[in-house]
């Protein structure tokens, strides 16, 4: 799963088993007027190299503001008020603004939601993808612009839309576009935020197609963020689920998929339809997320929850635990199963 | 390009309808000037005397459509007519240097505040909760929201009266002789200009500036910008290419309008610091029921303001690709 491309010869030490990216406990806060959002509560995962962890949540349960987070893209009001990112052997938190703004693209790039705001209005596409390449590196710009008819080439748009301006280019050639800036640098990790959620299906299929043969060329990690479910079964290696700011399980598509652990993820995965399997009846899941100000007590999914255990669920926090070698879920169904086991 | 001569086509059009109604309406109006000055006099006058003014006013004998192509043909050569105020001065004489000081005044200063205006407002938005944001702005809001007249007057006394800093009227020292290669003419042109310069730069600067920098918090929160710091664009990149080239756009047409007034809308100043621009040169006309004069100065606002929208389309075409 995890074969080490030849273009991953930036991490050398990544060979180790060693994690390419890592991150432990993280808290994110919102300072509203309303009072302290926490957005994200000791949220921890791994990233290894080529690998694709997907995250999905509903909107609002923090699975953005980790892709920003990481990235130190956030800005006020949110706040990293706890927990460790670290990138290889760096921590990205402590860094400074000159040792981000170096890192930052070369090493860790990031795919935005929205093409069309993604991109500047009044700069053509090659001048986007330029500006990145010189900014790192010091070539020409003829050299630069080599680079970026190489670029597109590399994501399917053609050597000469190099100097289109953004609305000049469908909805699938922007992101397409946007794909290939966070490309410039050859990164080890691009982190991709709902990155076809503007998209109609068919052109979706085909950038899911085109970023999973990237990934196979250029040997990336990819953190990939999306509500929508049915599109990581198939596509991340692993997948976290977000509940209220919280991961509510995490393990490998596959298992997620045929034994989902969390009654929020079954929930989840009976709200999508799934285009191969078998026809089942769709259910949403009753209620809606909860108000991040004053969270619920004990398992924040318990309100909605119609398995959960009377009196437990409501004062006991459950943490995650590990079901299967690499799959872990926070919810306390699974100490009674092993009870009843 | 194509979107450059179809409004180039559109002003030329709305050009010929404004030459035009500026011949019709008087026309339609009861009363004629000559009329007027008739019975002001209370039939002391000659009925002789009406024919010899009608004449020096330009009016022509004939059917409408006959009048209207000499009026034409009189316009294309620069031709307005005379002044009855300053008899038998032609209008295009008395137009044309008071244009040119209005334009060189009034258009420079309303650019000049609207660059310093656009760069602080930049700057305001950039650091945030910053000095310039803070301290700058309301004070400039806030001038900017007194009466213009006030303003200028505070400053003709303060500057001009009690200090004694700058010369209180005109354009330029009127002993001197008009030579723009004497460096004392120069000198004199530029100080009688400060005054009235100033005025308008800091009563338009808040507008500017404010306008600017909430175009720019609003771009400031747009993922191209973020994606541009992510890249690892230098700052002064991201301000001025990500954000500042977005931001601008809407002031843009703000800053036509305010160019098209330029030559009609400096009344107060002018008046105020006795400048011999086109807006004094309207008020004369009003007061010394010069017509001709009248009609020349309105024609001439009207053709400014469509020759700013115009500037205002190609300024457009050059930042915006999507008006391309």
């Amino acid at each position: 799963m995890s074969a080490i491309s030849p273009s991953a010869a930036k991490t050398p030490e990544s060979t180790s088993g060693q994690p390419l990216l890592s991150v432990r406990n993280l808290e994110v806060e919102y300072r509203t007027k309303r009072g302290r959002v926490k957005a994200v509560d000791h949220v921890s995962f791994d990233i290894s190299t080529n690998e694709v962890l997907g995250l999905a949540g509903e909107s609002g349960c923090g699975k953005s503001t980790i892709a920003h987070a990481v990235t130190r893209i956030l800005k006020p009001p949110a706040y990293i008020t706890g927990g460790q990112i670290m990138f290889k052997s760096t921590d990205i938190l402590g860094m400074s603004d000159d040792e981000l703004r170096a890192f930052r693209w070369e090493h860790l790039s990031i795919v935005f939601q929205s093409a069309m705001n993604a991109l500047n209005p009044v700069l053509s596409v090659g001048a986007q993808i330029i500006d990145a390449i010189q900014a790192h590196m010091p070539v020409s710009k003829d050299e630069a612009r080599a680079r970026a008819l190489e670029l597109l080439d590399v994501v399917g748009i053609h050597s000469n839309r190099v100097d289109s301006y953004p609305h000049q280019l469908s909805g699938g050639m922007r992101q397409r576009a946007v794909i290939a800036i966070a490309l410039a640098l050859n990164p080890e990790m691009i982190i991709m935020d709902e990155p076809t959620t503007a998209l109609d299906v068919v052109v979706q299929k085909q950038i899911i197609q085109e970023i999973r043969q990237l990934k196979d060329k250029f040997g990336f990690s990819i953190l990939f963020i999306t509500h929508d479910l049915s599109l990581l079964v198939e596509f991340s290696d692993r997948i976290g689920i977000m509940y209220a700011g919280e991961l509510a399980e995490i393990g490998p598509s596959r298992e997620i998929f045929d034994n989902p652990q969390h009654p929020y993820t079954v929930r989840l995965m009976n709200s999508f339809p799934t285009i191969s399997g078998p026809r089942i009846e769709l259910k949403g899941i009753p209620g809606s997320p909860p108000d991040l100000v004053t969270p619920p007590s004990g398992c924040r999914f318990h309100p909605r929850c119609d398995v959960a255990i009377a009196g437990r669920c409501q004062e006991e926090h459950p943490e995650l635990q590990q079901t299967s070698p690499r799959h872990f879920a926070a919810c306390h169904l699974i100490d009674e199963r092993k009870g009843n086991s | 390009m194509r979107f450059l001569f179809r409004r180039l086509t559109f002003y030329i059009v709305a050009a010929f309808a404004a030459i035009t109604l500026n011949f019709f309406i008087p026309r339609m109006m009861v009363g004629d000037p000559v009329q007027l000055m008739f019975a002001q006099f209370q039939g002391r006058l000659d009925p002789r005397a009406m024919e010899s003014l009608k004449e020096t006013f330009g009016f022509v004998q004939g059917p409408l459509l006959q009048q209207y192509i000499t009026y034409l043909t009189n316009l294309f050569q620069g031709n307005f007519g005379l002044s009855v105020s300053s008899f038998p001065v032609p209008v295009i004489e008395l137009i044309g240097p008071s244009l040119a000081w209005t334009v060189r005044l009034i258009g420079f200063s309303t650019i000049l505040a609207f660059i310093i205006g656009t760069i602080l407002g930049v700057f305001a938005a950039w650091r945030r909760g910053g000095g310039i944001d803070n301290i700058f702005l309301p004070i400039a809001s806030v001038v900017g929201a007194f009466p213009f007249f006030w303003i200028a007057m505070v400053v003709l006394y303060l500057f001009g009266l009690v200090w004694k800093w700058f010369p209180i009227g005109h354009a330029y020292d009127v002993s001197m002789q008009v030579d723009w290669g004497n460096p004392t003419f120069l000198s004199s042109v530029v100080q009688h200009s400060l005054m009235p310069l100033c005025t308008i730069i800091i009563t338009a600067i808040g507008g500017w500036m404010l306008g600017m920098r909430n175009n720019m918090i609003g771009v400031l929160s747009q993922d191209y910008v973020t994606m541009a710091q992510a890249k690892g664009l230098s700052d002064r990149r991201v301000m001025l290419v990500y954000a500042a080239r977005n931001a601008i756009l809407p002031s843009l047409t703000g800053f036509a309008m305010s160019l098209g007034f330029v030559v009609g809308g400096a009344l107060v100043v002018e008046l105020v610091f006795a400048y011999p621009g086109m807006g004094y040169t309207l008020l004369r006309a009003v007061q010394g029921r010069d017509y001709p004069l009248m009609q020349a100065v309105f024609l001439v606002i009207t053709l400014a303001v469509l020759a700013a929208n115009f500037a205002a389309d190609i300024m457009y075409v050059l930042l915006d690709p999507r008006a391309r």
